[in-house]
């Protein structure tokens, strides 16, 4: 980098002589040119790192949760300082990979691979868990994320063979599930990531389906839309969905490395983002989370980082049909 | 502030081009004499400053800034010399330690025992709650930690390593690598692990002779060592049999009394057979407490007893639990014609050199390449070229390629190769590996073997795909080997060591395009997929299995798991029975090379080739078929697919369209030899060839042909090992006794890791020869020498074969720390002794080296060159008269404030030019000499223009509004002088030079 005066000074003898390029000219991409406002973390075990980071939440005060695969739950503000962290109750099985957030502001945790849901408060405290490994009511197999609407109804979604969503009651009784394994209308294929919609309708990331389906309250398939590819409105492994505040769904893609936002009806408002190891640029993403004014909180999990987009800025959505990428960079 | 202190030099001598400063200085006064006194002063010290930059930036300056982080690494014994309880302890003063460190320090941790592991890299805080398990306790391998350690240091801290250890090293040499830390600034802490054994009874050493004949009894030599008065027994095993010492009392040891210090047990034990006679001593105290380490109470030796040597048939459970098997057929055969054979399975009894030892001649009867281990197979190879073993391999449909011994260290000493190039009958096939086992450790490093592995057993017309999930965009992405041929393997395994295997959402994503690539080859025989995962992404859909199923394309799953994780076992034994594959699930990760060998070898099966056929005889002179020659050969009904090498002899084959095969191949490999039988299971190959008279014959002479010859015991051999250290010696006497002087000994050495090193002996006395080599790796250790004495026709050479075992690591008998080598190393690197109750000592600052951070400014060194130079010239060439400026500036503020000039105020302008234009005439004249001759000017000109006084006067009164004193265009008009010319001068010279030249072109256009 080439400190300011030095700069200055550079600029002045190019004005001087009138010749362009006389090296250290070219400017070098800053973070702020795809959006990028902010990145939090980097690869560690500390606070404020992160080690391949799965999922995140955030609540209504403003506090952002994101759960690493050290089964590490660390709380940060908005302008990614470290608040708290603490690690869920076991991990030798697997690591968390949803979090969901209640109203009264309690963490859930979907917990992979005990096949449950475990709940802290959020200064960490453990509260309690729901769930066991099975196939019937109530039971999960390999839970993959919790989402908790303004009610306090609780959904989880799952995968690995039950591949449904389960609702409980604010006191966590089981009432119904729906979706079962499948590429149909109304069946899923690991649904990854869940959200409630301001209208109380639930858009769910059916990753191996490629595809967003949107369902009733009570369970009642709406539509879906999607499918796998790398072109506008075609998807590789949608892991996040959330919600903008002009009610458009911005979905992160697992196997394309990108961010594609969507109006309701389904059609795509372009691409952000592509495999990279650059600001702007995503590596194995598994989740994100809107926050306010719009400012997206990428989880980029294999650069062990969360990028904070601000969405809105112009012009750092792409609507051309990408080219297809065939070499790794 | 000391500048010096923050600037260094990457190449000072530019620095004395500084000393033509002083010179340049005075040059630019005379030469910049036209200039002002301002301009000259200032243009000087314009052109030493670019000067000095200029240096500065040859003599590659650099910013230095103190560093004030520090960066701690701590180095963790957990090898087996150090007790566990003071392990546990040395991690919890790290945890303590880590407590300690300051806001910005890192701490980094690193266990180690024959090897390093990183447990955590420099970080913030310390992130692990234990340290991982040890990879190979039986060693101390203090500069493999210690390079390791150099290795993560960061750049931008002060470094230190904390080395925490008994010191007892047994692999390496961290003095060396202490010398490489001290150079690079990097103080080694040591906080020694104190600890004493003083009950501790330990075998020092078993010894036998390393030769001896038939018949022969030989005495054991067992060597106890104990710390205090204590009793016990000792057993002996012989070739893993228990043997009773002490026929008289019950039991089968024999009670032994240890005084403190060395107590020397002699146990004969007579020799009945020929071959190798391994024994194992230990001794089991009658208190436990009377002895802390059991790994160092038994003791290892063999005897080689020459004489005519047994022969091995290795076959498999599925042969020998059959009706008739074949290897009972072969024993049968070859025990008519007074051979001693043992028949064993395969894999069961490991295969080792004192093993095999034992035997003249192996032979793999239908064996599968995944019935032995890879340390097997070499043992074999070794066995055949190094030690001057035989080796047969009889064919059969697990046999050569059809077995996946492609690519295996056998198949280098076979005489035909198993890879079949240019036939037209042969069907390849086709294999997918779907690889997801980055989850696992090192799965990355492990799935890379196992492709590996399964590539190698596939001949290079076979077809391969390797598919993984990675990095990329689009379908085709996930094939990291697209399906291809496999050639020369080299390009296949290149693509794979370069896997880098993601973590994978969907089976059916990456499964899908391989079948499909799979399919769309139908020039393709077998077509088999091996899936290694631990299951947790979502499963294949069904079509995509009833696609499988139609096609054709088996395939097998291997679950893997590892701590706690679950393994999905039922999709997994889904995809496989679904599809006629096999599922496997193991948590034992060195095991998956096996698997992937058996697995790959489904691809294999065209080249068995079952239809009858009359071996046809080509070489009747070969040594293993004599008196074959005109006989009619029974028929044969199967075969397997080979191609011989070009130095093998081929007396059989099997003549055909397509060309000749090869049936019965041998040769010669390094010192022992080697023959392929490619037909083989009986009955179901040939029934005719079992009931025919000469198959015991023709078995017989090839078994004899290829086993290894017995030797006599020519010589007194002893080999003892210390400290890690062995010797071997040779006393070579005559039959008169004589010491037999300037023979020529020389061999291999075979380590227990099939390491096959040269061994020369050198004569230290009168008919004594000694060798010394390493032997720090536990097992045995086999020499095999030739000697050669005389010269010419008196020459007499021979062969002889020996040996020594290490029966426990060195870490075992180590009884107290070496504190003098932590000393040294703490000394070499000027580093500490720290207690182990000192927990702020690591990351306190003292005693640590002042290190800096250097940063290259010769780039911005560059740029100011580039900018005082440009200002420089601008000096020189630009002349700014301050006056005019205020004259300028003042009519500029006149303008802005629209204000009128007063008429008075003009003339008075005009009277002061017109004073100074009299003035500057007067001056003229004066020069120009008082008789009016023309003097030298002070400033001519070739063309002398009107004045510039009085051009600015004319330019000023028409600007003030005044009107001119003289209206006439200014007439350039010659004078004739000679010009002495200032620079201004020459630079209007130059351009009118130009415009009259540009003139002349463009008329000469118009022309």
């Amino acid at each position: 980098m080439i400190s300011q005066p030095r700069s200055w000074l550079l600029l002045t003898a190019c004005g001087l002589t009138g010749l362009a390029g006389l090296g250290g000219c070219d400017e070098s991409e800053t973070p702020d040119a795809a959006g990028v406002q902010l990145i939090i973390g980097r690869t560690g075990f500390g606070p404020r790192e992160f080690s391949y980071p799965r999922a995140a939440v955030l609540d209504r005060r403003g506090r952002l949760y994101v759960v690493d695969k050290a089964a590490r739950i660390q709380c940060f503000t908005l302008e990614g300082e470290f608040v708290l962290g603490w690690r869920t109750p076991e991990w030798e099985a697997g690591k968390p990979t949803g979090l969901g957030v209640g109203p009264d502001g309690r963490v859930y945790a979907a917990d992979t691979h005990y096949s449950r849901v475990v709940m802290f408060e959020p200064d960490g405290t453990l509260v309690g868990q729901f769930g066991t490994r099975g196939r019937g009511p109530g039971e999960f197999l390999l839970p993959t994320d919790v989402a908790v609407d303004v009610e306090g109804f609780v959904y989880v979604a799952e995968y690995g063979g039950n591949d449904r969503v389960s609702r409980f009651s604010p006191d966590l009784r089981y009432e119904f599930s729906f979706g079962r394994p499948g590429a149909g209308p109304g069946e899923l294929q690991r649904p990854q990531s869940l959200l409630v919609d301001h209208d109380g309708t639930l858009w769910v990331a059916d990753a191996c389906n490629h595809r967003v389906c949107h369902f009733e309250r009570d369970g009642g398939f709406i539509d879906a839309f999607g499918e796998s590819g790398t072109g506008l409105g075609q998807m590789r492994f949608p892991y996040g969905i959330d919600q903008l505040s002009d009610g458009t769904l911005i979905v992160v893609e697992y196997g394309n490395n990108r961010l594609q936002r969507f109006d309701r009806a389904g059609r795509s408002l372009g691409t952000w983002g592509g495999p990279g190891r650059r600001p702007g640029e995503l590596a194995y993403p598994w989740a994100l989370a809107a926050g306010p004014q719009d400012r997206v909180f990428v989880v980029d999990s294999g650069n062990n980082r969360i990028q904070v987009v601000t969405v809105f800025k112009p012009g750092i959505w792409d609507t051309r049909r990408p080219a297809p990428v065939l070499a790794v960079r | 502030m000391n500048v010096l202190a923050y600037v260094r030099f990457e190449t000072p001598g530019y620095l004395a081009l500084l000393a033509t400063i002083p010179l340049l200085a005075v040059l630019s006064l005379r030469s910049l004499a036209g200039l002002g006194r301002a301009r000259r002063v200032l243009a000087i010290v314009l052109r030493c400053l670019v000067v000095i930059v200029g240096v500065l930036a040859l003599a590659g300056s650099q910013r230095t800034r103190p560093i004030g982080d520090l960066s701690v690494v701590f180095l963790l014994d957990r090898s087996k010399s150090v007790p566990e309880d003071l392990q546990r302890q040395a991690f919890e003063y790290v945890k303590r330690a880590s407590a300690e460190r300051g806001l910005d320090d890192r701490i980094g941790l690193i266990a180690f025992d024959g090897g390093a592991d990183v447990e955590q890299l420099p970080m913030a805080a310390l992130a692990v709650d234990q340290v991982s398990e040890p990879a190979d306790p039986d060693q101390t391998n203090l500069a493999a930690a210690a390079r390791m350690a150099l290795a993560l240091l960061p750049a931008d801290t002060v470094n230190r390593l904390v080395l925490v250890t008994d010191g007892n090293e047994n692999a390496g040499d961290v003095l060396a690598e202490a010398e490489r830390l001290a150079a690079a600034g990097v103080p080694i802490d040591v906080l020694p692990l104190q600890y004493e054994h003083t009950n501790e009874v330990l075998v020092e050493e078993l010894k036998a002779p390393p030769t001896a004949t038939a018949d022969e009894t030989v005495n054991l030599r067992l060597s106890l060592r104990s710390q205090r008065a204590t009793t016990g027994k000792v057993l002996l095993w012989h070739n893993d049999v228990l043997v009773d010492l002490n026929e008289e009392q019950p039991g089968t040891g024999f009670s032994v009394e240890l005084v403190p210090g060395p107590n020397p047990l002699v146990i004969p034990v007579p020799l009945r057979v020929a071959g190798a006679h391994r024994f194992r001593a230990q001794f089991v105290p009658d208190r436990s407490d009377d002895d802390a380490i059991e790994d160092n109470n038994t003791g290892q030796a063999f005897t080689v007893v020459t004489g005519q040597g047994k022969v091995l048939i290795l076959s498999t459970t599925r042969d020998l639990e059959g009706d008739q098997p074949s290897a009972e057929i072969l024993r049968q055969a070859l025990e008519r014609e007074k051979l001693v054979c043992d028949v064993e399975v395969a894999g069961r009894t490991p295969l080792d050199q004192v093993r095999l030892l034992e035997y003249a001649l192996v032979i793999l009867s239908n064996v599968p390449a995944g019935d032995l281990r890879d340390d097997e197979k070499t043992a074999l190879a070794v066995y055949v070229r190094d030690l001057g073993g035989g080796l047969a391999m009889v064919g059969g449909d697990d046999s050569f390629g059809a077995g996946g011994w492609l690519g295996s260290a056998v198949e280098e000493v076979m005489p035909v190769s198993f890879d079949i190039k240019h036939k037209k009958q042969f069907l390849k096939g086709a294999l997918a590996l779907v690889m997801h086992a980055c989850e696992i450790e090192k799965g990355n490093y492990i799935g890379e073997r196992c492709a590996i592995e399964a590539v190698k057993t596939l001949s290079s017309r076979d077809l391969v795909a390797v598919l993984a999930w990675r990095w990329i965009s689009d379908q085709q992405g996930y094939f990291v080997v697209p399906l291809q041929e496999v050639g020369t393997r080299t390009p296949v395994i290149n693509a794979i060591k370069k896997m880098d295997m993601g973590d994978l959402p969907d089976l059916d994503a990456i499964m899908r395009p391989g079948v499909q690539a799979l399919l769309a080859r139908k020039d393709v025989g077998p077509k088999h997929m091996i899936v290694i995962s631990d299951f947790d992404p979502s499963p294949p859909r069904r079509d995509l299995i009833a696609t499988m199923k139609d096609g054709g394309v088996t395939c097998s799953t291997i679950a893997i798991g590892y701590g706690g994780h679950p393994i999905d076992e039922q999709m997994a034994r889904w995809i496989a029975e679904s599809t006629a594959g096999r599922f496997y699930t193991t948590r034992d990760f060195s095991k998956l090379p096996q698997i992937f060998i058996k697995e790959s070898r489904e691809v294999r099966r065209s080249l068995v080739q079952e239809s009858p056929f009359t071996p046809q005889l080509v070489n009747p002179l070969s040594p293993v078929v004599p008196g074959l020659a005109g006989e009619a050969l029974p028929a044969l009904h199967g075969f397997v697919l080979t191609t011989p090498k070009p130095l093998a002899d081929v007396p059989l084959i099997r003549r055909s369209e397509e060309g000749d095969d090869p049936v019965l191949a041998h040769w010669q490999v390094g010192l022992g030899k080697t023959v392929a039988f490619t037909s083989g299971l009986w009955p179901r190959w040939g029934a005719e060839w079992v009931a025919w008279p000469k198959f015991s014959k023709l078995w017989a002479q090839a078994a004899r042909w290829a086993s290894r010859p017995s030797e006599a015991a020519a010589f007194d051999v002893t080999t003892n090992v210390h400290g890690g250290k062995a010797k071997l010696r040779i006393d070579a006497l005559d039959k008169n006794a004589d010491a037999i002087n300037f023979m020529k000994v020389s061999g291999v050495l075979v380590t227990p890791g099939q390491e096959t090193r040269p061994l020369r002996l050198t004569q230290t006395g009168p008919g004594r020869y000694e060798a010394e080599f390493e032997a720090r790796e536990r097992g045995n250790y086999i020499v095999n020498l030739g000697y050669r004495v005389g010269q010419g026709a008196d020459a007499v050479s021979g062969a002889l074969r020996t040996g020594l075992s290490v029966a426990y690591s060195p870490e075992y008998s180590q009884l107290q720390p070496n504190l003098a080598l932590l000393e040294e190393v703490r000394a070499r690197t000027r580093g500490r002794t720290l207690a182990g109750t000192d927990f702020a000592a690591p990351f306190e600052r003292s005693g640590l080296p002042r290190a800096e951070a250097h940063r290259a400014i010769w780039e911005n060194l560059v740029q100011w060159l580039l900018a005082l130079f440009l200002l420089d010239v601008a000096v020189r060439r630009v002349a700014l008269d301050p006056r005019v400026l205020y004259r300028k500036a003042r009519r500029f503020l006149a303008e802005i404030a629209g204000r009128e000039r007063p008429a008075g105020e003009a003339a008075a302008v005009l009277s002061t030019l017109k004073g100074a234009r009299d003035r500057v005439r007067e001056e003229r004249l004066a020069a120009r000499g008082p008789a009016g001759e023309p003097g030298r000017p002070p400033s001519s000109a070739r063309y002398e223009a009107a004045t510039p006084e009085a051009k600015a006067t004319d330019d000023l009164s028409r600007a003030l509004g005044g009107a001119a004193p003289d209206d006439k265009p200014v007439v350039a008009r010659p004078t004739g002088k000679k010009p002495v010319q200032s620079e201004g001068d020459y630079t209007a010279r130059l351009l009118r030079a130009k415009r009259r030249a540009r003139e002349d072109r463009e008329k000469k256009d118009e022309r």
